[in-house]
């Protein structure tokens, strides 16, 4: 596999960060654990409900849902339904917690500053030269949301694209980051996933 | 080339005094050294390359063709025999760390040269890590490491030395980290030849405690466990500055504060942001003090102890922000994202006037803003609550 800095790479998947983090285990070992989400409506958690134009193979770590087509480390969705505040996308544990923490949530941030927790969580995560660009309002299933882009090279030097929706609702945040390798990945599903940003439907919880 | 004589001549004395000084089973790497084949040496060497090999092509390797230039000479000026034979590598990383491979990779973090008050300083810690390499103190290791660790493990390590890809977890690395160190009786062996390779240079070594004064300093004030891998797994530190301190210096040696400064002061920004990134906030609170000691990117320094204090929230924050923000305004190097943080701040309390203000500022200064869409939508809101 060639990368975009222009040698051969050894042939490993980089995986995706955050899911990688998240999993917390190789994916071989993980197999088992996948179910899957057919084309249609799906619950994200109790937060929202999302409709997926394709299907999808599905875990649920550390309670957040993610949602691959080819496996993790090449395409990702990570669904975060419910974060609250003090809560970071990478859950620590143990010394780390401590000395460096992770970037936290605050109820008081604005989407810019989600943009640069999520731009710093990444490059925490071991992401290099990550950039967040085009961040725009737009609705998150009736709540006013935003959307931004991600671009970064992972530790081993593959370009990686992302994108990202989320909302405040009251003081928990509903967040939606979906990365894949640039090449072919990110374009072979960036369409899909626009599509399931769009079809939220928040849960009002009246059951 | 009569001056490179006296140098390999003044090295080969230094490294027999050493040897003398000290027991070491394996003899000094010569220039242009390779190891025998079916050696565990040659095996650790096999290692090694594949996370050279890794780490060229690692997203966060520095690709500025004058950095590296930069970096590399400051070697080839500490060992010019060593000049050809030796890889330097600038690894983005936060936190000080430089570090040599058995196989002749030098990796050099970005966290270093962050801190690094001048040339003087970068160039002693390049000669102290290749003090190690030459003593073969990194063979060493890794024999010790090899014994005791897994293969995994022992990757994980080179990788890590490297600073190529992402340490996994904290912990572990912490744990690889308590391998990894080097002995007291090494680190003061590569203390005295990196200090006399400094000498040799021309430099000041008097510069050479202050470095290992700032790192105990920061280690204290970031209450950071030891050992740790990203403090290139010195001990001591406090203790081999005052050795330091006590060796005679020529007073003429050369600092090269003015050419440290110019080829370096142009990343500062993401630098310190790499560092903001950890929110180890003692930590960084420390590198802000020694950089605005040193008096230089005044507005920049001034800008990141605001966020630094926003990031950290606690108890009177809000107002050390605010204060921090409005003295980087006073300088000529206060950066745009100034104006953006403190927009921010001002609208989530409220002074929509202010915040507008601030945010205008912004834009105008950054018209390629990456949120200058969302900015707008608060210039909107702030305008609509005005009505």
């Amino acid at each position: 596999m060639t990368t975009d800095r222009g040698r051969i790479a050894p042939g490993l998947i980089a995986p995706g960060l955050i899911a990688a983090l998240l999993l917390g285990c190789c994916v071989a070992a993980c197999g088992d654990r996948f179910s899957l989400v057919e084309p249609g409506s799906a619950p994200v958690g109790d937060a929202f409900t999302v409709t997926t134009p394709i299907a999808w193979n599905e875990i649920e770590p550390d309670q957040r849902i993610i949602w691959t087509r080819n496996g993790i480390g090449l395409d990702e969705i990570v669904f975060f339904p419910d974060l609250e505040a003090g809560d970071s996308l990478v859950v620590q544990r143990g010394q780390a917690r401590k000395v460096t923490p992770m970037p936290a949530l605050d109820p008081a941030m604005a989407p810019s500053d989600i943009m640069d927790l999520v731009v710093d969580t990444v490059t925490r995560t071991g992401g290099a030269e990550v950039t967040a660009t085009d961040l725009r309002p737009a609705p998150f299933g009736g709540l006013p949301g935003f959307r931004f882009a991600l671009s970064y090279y992972t530790d081993q030097g593959l370009k990686t694209r992302g994108l990202v929706a989320g909302a405040h609702r009251g003081d928990r945040l509903h967040l939606i980051i979906f990365t894949a390798p640039a090449q072919h990945f990110f374009t072979t599903y960036r369409g899909p996933v626009e599509a399931i940003f769009e079809s939220v439907v928040i849960d009002d919880g009246d059951g | 080339m009569i001056g490179r004589a006296v140098s390999v001549l003044r090295l080969s004395v230094l490294l027999a005094v050493t040897a003398c000084a000290t027991p070491v089973p394996d003899s000094d790497v010569p220039p242009g050294h390779l190891p025998a084949p079916a050696t565990d040496e040659a095996s650790f060497w096999m290692v090694t390359d594949k996370a050279e090999r890794m780490a060229q092509t690692a997203g966060n390797r520095v690709t500025d063709p004058a950095l590296n230039a930069y970096v590399k000479s400051v070697l080839c000026r500490v060992a010019p025999d060593y000049c050809d034979q030796v890889r330097v590598y600038v690894m983005r990383r936060p936190l000080f760390n430089a570090g040599m491979m058995a196989n002749g990779a030098m990796f050099v973090w970005t966290g270093l040269l962050l801190r690094a008050r001048n040339e003087a300083q970068l160039a002693f810690v390049i000669g102290h890590e290749l003090g190690h390499y030459l003593r073969r103190h990194t063979l060493a290791r890794m024999r010790a490491v090899r014994a005791r660790a897994d293969a995994t493990a022992f990757a994980d390590i080179a990788m890590a030395v490297a600073g190529a890809g992402f340490a996994r977890a904290f912990v572990h690395m912490a744990v690889l980290g308590s391998l990894m160190a080097y002995s007291r009786d090494q680190e003061r062996e590569a203390d005295d030849l990196g200090y006399a390779l400094l000498l040799d240079a021309g430099y000041d070594g008097g510069e050479a405690p202050l470095i290992w004064d700032d790192l105990a300093g920061e280690h204290e004030a970031g209450d950071w466990p030891s050992p740790l891998i990203f403090f290139g797994t010195h001990p001591d530190s406090a203790a081999r500055a005052q050795t330091l301190r006590a060796k005679s210096a020529p007073a003429d040696g050369e600092k090269g504060r003015a050419r440290f400064l110019e080829e370096t002061l142009r990343f500062r920004d993401q630098w310190l942001r790499d560092e903001l990134r950890l929110r180890n906030f003692g930590s960084f609170g420390f590198v802000l003090d020694r950089l605005s000691d040193a008096g230089h990117s005044p507005g920049l320094v001034a800008f990141y102890r605001g966020e630094m204090y926003r990031l950290r929230g606690e108890a009177g924050d809000l107002d050390l922000a605010f204060a921090s923000y409005r003295a980087a305004l006073g300088h000529d190097d206060v950066p745009a994202a100034c104006y953006r943080s403190l927009g921010l701040l001002h609208r989530s309390h409220g002074d929509d006037r202010a915040a507008r203000d601030a945010f205008q500022t912004y834009l105008a200064k950054r018209p390629d803003a990456p949120d200058r869409l969302m900015i707008e939508t608060y210039l909107a809101e702030g305008r609509s609550h005005d009505d």
